[in-house]
């Protein structure tokens, strides 16, 4: 018989005070033949949070993603759930439930055998398994579909059926590995609102990998941006957004317009740069700056304002329009 | 609420360099189309441009 890990409320075991976080990873490393495929990340997930991990193909995000979940055994460093260590602790045994991007239904099953399957292994009451499956599919509106089979459905249905499979089981948290990456465009952003509403009735922890900046950006309370195995930045999408760490979090996350220049001089909260091609910049001195000889200042393209007259002012420059573009389409310049 | 709308501008810094070519991005506003004449004055101020020190590779 598979039960899933029950963990035991900390002030039971040792009067110590509950986590207010739902994950903790310490010092993770993990290393694929020599290579570090994830090195060094630190982060917590606070309960009832939607917490994103976001990066390029390749960062190492989803390898993260299944060692919290079980799947993978880390290098070096420690994950807790709920604050209990999990090294050694089998996937089916641990507190979590995972999406996948493929879904990963049973073909032969239609969708209420599909729901109630984690139930039925886990030799769950059968009355308790049916009350369990109605009320899933109520929250993610299937319901009426109980009877189909997963060829049947739609991307977004089909999704769906792989969230109330999740969500059946009661997890302390949900890890969503890709969960919008195989729907087109118009259902994705439909599937966001859904899934962020759902995650808040609930208040249960959702954390999704996506290489969809803004995915991540829209829906989750806080963001990882992870680059190269290893996290750039932690913090609400605003955050991320306006207020960048590196180079490689500002031309990631939206679009940036980036000049490498070097310091020429200080000034309070301020630094005075020149950019390589000539420009000449005054930008917020960052929080990490000791005395460095050089930078890459980041400067979004909402940020830009025009005017129709010249006022000699600082960082105020003629220009010549050269394209603009509308609904995608480019349109020259004196239109 | 208008639609985001995409300019590529080529400034001119006025020392003899090549123009440095900048992204920006405006909101249109009631529907209109923007007008636009081939030269612009573009600002920018110091408290939107965000300086980054690179980290250093591990």
């Amino acid at each position: 018989m598979v039960q899933p890990l029950a963990l035991p409320h900390p002030t039971a075991i040792g009067g110590t005070v509950p986590p207010d976080h739902d994950i903790e990873l310490r010092k993770i490393f993990k290393m694929f033949g020599g290579q570090a495929a994830v090195r060094d990340v630190d982060f917590q997930v606070h309960k009832g949070e939607l917490f994103s991990i976001l990066g390029p193909s390749g960062c190492g995000k989803t390898t993260l993603l299944r060692m919290i979940a079980g799947f993978e055994e880390p290098s070096a460093g420690e994950i807790l759930i709920g604050g209990y260590p999990m090294v050694g602790v089998p996937a089916h045994r641990r507190p979590v439930n995972t999406v996948f991007q493929s879904y990963a239904l049973f073909g032969h099953m239609n969708v209420r055998d599909n729901v109630a399957f984690g139930l039925k292994v886990r030799h769950v009451p059968k009355a308790e398994v049916q009350e369990r499956v109605k009320n899933a599919l109520k929250l993610v509106r299937l319901e009426k579909l109980g009877d189909r089979f997963p060829k049947q459905l739609s991307g977004g249905q089909q999704q769906r059926v792989a969230l109330a499979r999740a969500l059946v089981n009661r997890p302390r948290v949900v890890l969503l590995d890709e969960p919008l990456g195989a729907l087109d465009l118009k259902l994705r952003k439909q599937m966001q609102v859904e899934l962020s509403n759902l995650q808040h009735d609930l208040g249960i922890t959702f954390v999704m990998v996506t290489h969809d900046q803004e995915e991540a950006l829209s829906i989750s309370d806080r963001v990882a941006v992870m680059n190269q195995g290893h996290i750039e930045q932690i913090g609400p999408p605003s955050e991320i957004y306006n207020h960048p760490h590196t180079p490689f979090v500002a031309d990631f996350v939206g679009d940036t317009n980036l000049f490498e220049c070097q310091i020429l001089d200080q000034d309070g909260a301020y630094l005075e740069l020149k950019s390589l091609t000539g420009l000449a910049i005054v930008a917020i001195k960052p929080d990490t700056w000791q005395k460095d000889t050089a930078a890459i200042v980041s400067v979004r393209p909402e940020k830009f304002t025009f005017l129709r007259s010249h006022r000699p002012t600082l960082q105020h420059l003629p220009g010549n329009g050269q394209q603009h573009f509308v609904y995608g389409q480019p349109l020259p310049f004196d239109c | 609420m208008g639609n985001h709308y995409h300019l590529i501008v080529d400034l001119n810094t006025g020392n003899d360099r090549p123009a440095v070519r900048i992204r920006a991005m405006r909101l249109q506003q009631h529907g209109e189309l923007p007008q636009f004449a081939s030269t612009v004055y573009v600002h920018w101020s110091p408290d939107e441009c965000v300086a980054l020190v690179k980290p250093e590779k591990s």
